[in-house]
C-alpha cells in the first residue's frame, strides 16, 4: 500500500501550525449540503478512535465496510460549537441521502488528510521534512524551538516530552502532534533523525 | 450526547424530498385487485441503502441454505444476486403511497413474489429519475445537441459508431434525448405542414386580373 504523503496544496508553514493546535487541530468546513445553516469544524481524531472506527465494522460486508469507517471517522472528526454534531456514523447516514453523505465523508476525509496524520498510514519520512520545513519559516521558529526543547534532562538526548508543550496527558497526543515535535527537533537539531 | 447538534435538528426537520407519479399504465395491482394509480417516491438516506444491502445479504443467506450450506458463501458473493435483493429491499423503502406516507407494498417479500422482473426494473428507473431530479441534475438536450447527435448519428451512418456514442449514455439521459427529438420532430412536421397549406392556398387563390371590374357582373 502506498503511504500517505503530506499535503501539497497546503503550504508548509500552515500545515506545521495547524498541527501545533491544542487540545487538537481543525479546520473549518461548509458541510457541502444545499441549505446547510451551520458551519462546521472537523477535528484531528486520536489514533486509538481511528482504529476503533475501523475495527468496529471489520464483521460488515466488504462492500459496505469503507462507507461504514468513513461516516464513523465523519461523526468522530465533525464538531459544531466544540460538540460533535452526530452521535455515531450511522446516525449521519440515517439523515442523509447517499450523495450528501458521501459529500460530507469526503470533505471531512480531506480535511483529516490536512491534520490528522495518522502513522498506519503516512509516509513519515516526508511528513516530518515537509513540517520541518514549515518549522523555519513563516514566524514559526520560535514555536518550533519552544516545543523541540520539550526534553526531560539533556535538550538532545533527554526524554521527550511533547506532552508539555501541548498541555495534555501523554496518551491524548495526536499522531499529527507528535510529528510536529519530530519536526520541530528535525528543523532545531538539524541532524535529528 | 444528550442534546441534538444544531445541524442534526435542520436535517431531522427538513422535509423529505418527494415526487408523486402516475404509474396507472405499469400494471400494478392493490391486494384488492385495483390498479395502483399513483406511487409516492422517497429518496432513500444512505442508511435506507445500507440496509437494503444487508437485508440483501440476508435473503441471499436464507434462500440459499434452503439447498445445501456449501451455496450460502456462493450467494453471498454472487453480485447479480445480491443487486437483484437489494433493488427489492431499496425500492420497497423508497415506494410510498401518496395518502399516508407508509410504504406501497406490505413487504419486501411481498414486491419480490407479486411483481415481475419489468415492473421491478420499472419501478427502478422512475426511482433513479427521481435520484437525479432531487441532485439537480435532470438531463436536458437543447435543440443544438439533439442536432448535433442526430449530424454525428447520420454522418457516421451504416457503421457501429452511432450506437457506441449513445451506449455510455444513462437511461434516464437516453430517455430525454428521445422526448426531445421526439418533440423536435413534431415541431419541424407542424412547420412543414403549416407551408404546405400555405402553398396550397396560393396556388387555390383566384387570380385577380390588373384593371379588372371586381364584382361587378357583366
Amino acid at each position: 500500500m502506498k503511504r500517505q504523503p503530506p499535503p501539497l496544496h497546503v503550504a508548509p508553514e500552515r500545515l506545521f501550525r495547524l498541527l501545533l493546535r491544542s487540545p487538537r487541530a481543525s479546520l473549518p468546513i461548509a458541510p457541502p449540503i444545499a441549505g446547510t445553516p451551520a458551519i462546521l469544524a472537523v477535528r484531528a481524531v486520536h489514533s486509538l478512535d481511528e482504529a476503533e472506527a475501523i475495527e468496529r465494522h471489520t464483521g460488515a460486508p466488504e462492500s459496505l465496510r469503507p462507507a461504514l469507517v468513513a461516516a464513523e471517522l465523519t461523526a468522530l472528526a465533525l464538531h459544531e460549537d466544540d460538540a460533535p454534531v452526530f452521535a455515531e456514523g450511522t446516525q449521519m447516514l440515517r439523515l442523509l441521502t447517499e450523495r450528501d453523505a458521501m459529500a460530507l465523508m469526503r470533505t471531512t476525509i480531506d480535511a483529516l488528510n490536512v491534520i490528522s496524520p495518522s502513522f498506519r498510514r503516512i509516509d513519515e519520512e516526508a511528513w516530518v521534512r515537509r513540517l520541518a520545513e514549515g518549522a523555519k519559516t513563516g514566524g514559526n521558529a520560535e514555536q518550533a524551538i519552544a516545543l523541540a526543547l520539550c526534553v526531560e534532562g539533556n535538550a538532545r538526548t533527554g526524554i521527550p516530552r511533547p506532552e508539555w508543550y501541548f498541555g495534555l496527558p501523554a496518551g491524548q497526543l495526536t499522531d499529527g502532534q507528535r510529528l510536529a515535535f519530530r519536526a520541530a527537533r528535525r528543523a532545531v537539531f538539524e541532524d535529528e533523525r | 450526547m444528550t442534546d441534538k447538534s444544531k445541524l442534526v435538528e435542520w436535517l431531522e426537520s427538513r422535509p423529505r424530498w418527494y415526487r408523486d407519479i402516475d404509474i396507472a399504465g405499469a400494471g400494478l395491482r392493490n391486494h384488492d385487485g385495483s390498479s395502483v394509480a399513483r406511487l409516492r417516491f422517497w429518496i432513500n438516506t444512505k442508511g435506507d441503502d445500507n440496509d437494503a444491502l444487508l437485508c440483501a445479504y440476508r435473503d441471499a443467506e436464507q434462500a440459499a441454505r434452503k439447498y445445501t450450506e456449501s451455496a450460502v458463501a456462493e450467494a453471498r458473493r454472487d453480485p447479480d444476486f445480491i443487486d437483484d435483493m437489494k433493488t427489492v429491499h431499496a425500492l420497497w423503502r423508497a415506494c410510498r403511497n401518496p395518502d399516508n406516507d407508509l410504504p406501497a407494498f406490505p413487504t419486501p417479500e411481498w414486491v419480490q413474489a407479486h411483481l415481475n422482473g419489468h415492473q421491478i426494473g420499472y419501478l427502478l428507473n422512475l426511482y433513479n429519475a427521481c435520484k437525479l431530479a432531487e441532485a439537480g441534475l435532470t438531463p436536458s438536450y437543447d435543440r443544438e445537441r439533439v442536432e448535433a447527435y442526430r449530424d454525428g448519428v447520420i454522418a457516421a451512418w451504416g457503421s457501429e459508431l452511432p450506437e457506441r456514442s449513445l451506449a455510455p449514455l444513462p437511461r434516464e439521459h437516453l430517455t430525454h434525448l428521445c422526448l426531445m427529438a421526439m418533440r423536435l420532430w413534431h415541431d419541424e412536421r407542424e412547420a412543414l405542414v403549416t407551408r404546405l397549406a400555405e402553398l396550397e392556398g396560393e396556388h387555390a387563390r383566384p387570380r385577380i386580373e390588373p384593371g379588372g371590374d371586381e364584382g361587378v357582373a357583366g
